[in-house]
């Protein structure tokens, strides 16, 4: 009996997804135990988010607010912690606030980031955490005009009216930068109409992979720059590491989980040729393919 | 009167926070407007905080009700209600942490930091892992040249997809200059943002006009849903 090779490969078309989990999960597995990682440079969207931290004058100081859960942090969190260091380096300081109730508990991981990686780093001079506070665009609204009177106390409880931290603060315009670190509602959307669109105060947006299309929108006129995604974080870390080679000693997590996620988009791609050339193979057989 | 009272508080409050932005601080109407627009968005905050304990009410009344009528599942809303009473107790006394309600809850000793850090942090994190095992299935199946449009969209998902890893880069990097283009990041980057900005862009702009017909409608008194009336006149 004479080989067809069509009759194996129209198998193909319809594989059971336990092999396509099988496949990724080995993948990821592997490439996250070698330590696979790639070369990045920054891309039109993240440069000028670096520049402009580069270019803000010392002392300047910049709004990181921390808008996303655990389950978005693997993503969004590298970027909070290189802008975190990029301020940190350049001798900016960093104000933190969230407009999600996990955002304390979150704020409180880069707290420790900065305690571990930056020891002469004093909270209330440097840094503050203000924490998590309700009312989403609205509470963006109120910080235009008297950011203070919306948050009395930062997370020590110590009034923000006496913290160099915040010397210099009146309304959200007075920000070098405001960061907005974010996976959803409310977030940078809240921050770019509500913030920047009325102060005038420059907005850099950090978001998932999947909310970059939407925010592309608002790029240049309202955002300085976006950094989208794992991708994003790894282009930042990038800049970072060319800028200030200092920066290469800690972890650079964006980096790092690039290699995982390169290799999953890989086999992706492959099981989505795989499965165009087992539906053309079960078509040229004549059942018209399987789906 | 039940109607007119709160239309009037609508308007008025809407008025104020529209034509506040439109006039300084120090100008002949500024005080009034300044007032407003600082004091109705902290008004709004402090509801919201009052929308957090109705979310908590709900959520107690609806699993209460539904282990006291043994109704399918039951034991799930026991979990629940028994995770949010154990989660609110441990914040709200600061265990292990500062004592105190004017403490910080999510301080490093404070056991809100471990349940959180140990529990809630890993459970989410897993969960949305989890999702790229789905999304690259339905990939596979969904990706397929059926048609004309069905091939766009295999080729742009790809596109994308390889463009936004360092392999799309290192691919097309041995392309000429003059066919920079070509290269996968760049053409990735070019898909996100020109076809898809100006799709996003076309949206935006519809929902806008959308949202400024319903405040027209609702200060006009059309509109009567959000004053607990269905329908419009």
């Amino acid at each position: 009996m004479k080989f067809d090779w069509r009759v194996p490969a129209a198998r193909l078309a319809d594989l059971d997804r336990r092999w396509i989990y099988l496949v990724l999960a080995v993948s990821l597995i592997a490439t996250m135990l070698t330590g696979l990682r790639f070369p990045d440079k920054a891309s039109f969207l993240v440069q000028p988010v670096y520049d402009h931290v580069e270019r803000l004058p010392a002392g300047a100081v910049i709004l990181c607010s921390i808008d996303y859960s655990p389950s978005s942090a693997p993503e969004v969190e590298p970027m909070a912690v290189a802008i975190t260091r990029h301020a940190l380096l350049t001798g900016h300081r960093v104000v933190y606030v969230s407009l999600w109730p996990e955002g304390n508990s979150l704020i409180e991981r880069l707290a420790g980031m900065i305690a571990r990686d930056f020891p002469d780093a004093d909270e209330g001079r440097d840094w503050a955490a203000l924490g998590f506070k309700s009312g989403g665009e609205m509470l963006v609204n109120s910080l235009r005009r008297d950011f203070k009177a919306m948050y009395p106390q930062d997370r020590t409880g110590a009034a923000t009216s006496g913290l160099p931290a915040l010397a210099g603060i009146e309304g959200l315009a007075d920000f070098g930068l405001v960061a907005a670190f974010s996976a959803g509602v409310p977030g940078l959307r809240e921050w770019i109409l509500f913030g920047g669109d009325v102060t005038g105060v420059p907005v850099a947006g950090a978001c998932t992979g999947t909310g970059t299309p939407q925010f592309l929108a608002y790029f240049p006129q309202q955002i300085v720059g976006l950094i989208g995604g794992m991708k994003g974080a790894a282009e930042y870390e990038a800049a970072l590491a060319e800028g200030h080679p200092e920066y290469r000693q800690p972890t650079m997590r964006g980096t790092d989980n690039m290699g995982p996620q390169a290799v999953a988009h890989s086999v992706i791609i492959l099981f989505i040729v795989l499965g165009n050339l087992g539906m053309l193979a079960a078509r040229r057989l004549g059942n018209g393919g399987a789906r | 009167m039940r109607e007119r009272i709160p239309r009037m508080i609508l308007v008025t409050v809407a008025l104020l926070l529209i034509l506040a932005p439109f006039f300084r601080a120090d100008g002949p109407a500024g005080g009034v407007l300044t007032f407003a627009d600082r004091n109705f968005s902290v008004w709004f905050s402090i509801m919201a905080v009052f929308a957090f304990m109705l979310g908590a009410l709900s959520l107690l009344g609806v699993h209460i009700e539904k282990i006291a009528r043994r109704r399918k599942d039951w034991p799930y809303s026991l979990v629940t209600l028994a995770a949010f009473v154990t989660v609110l107790g441990i914040g709200l006394f600061k265990v292990g942490g500062a004592p105190g309600l004017t403490g910080d809850f999510a301080a490093p000793d404070a056991m809100f930091t471990t349940v959180f850090g140990a529990l809630y942090a890993p459970l989410q994190a897993t969960q949305f892992a989890l999702l790229a095992f789905f999304i690259s299935s339905a990939a596979y199946r969904a990706f397929r040249v059926r048609s004309a449009e069905a091939t766009v969209l295999l080729v742009s998902a790809l596109v994308i997809l390889l463009g936004r890893t360092p392999f799309g880069t290192l691919m097309s990097a041995s392309l000429p200059p003059q066919l920079n283009f070509l290269r996968l990041d760049v053409l990735s980057l070019w898909i996100m943002k020109v076809p898809n900005t100006a799709g996003h862009r076309a949206i935006m702009i519809g929902i806008a006009f959308g949202v400024v017909a319903m405040v027209v409608r609702l200060l006009l008194g059309i509109e009567k849903g959000p004053l607990g009336r269905r329908g419009t006149r």
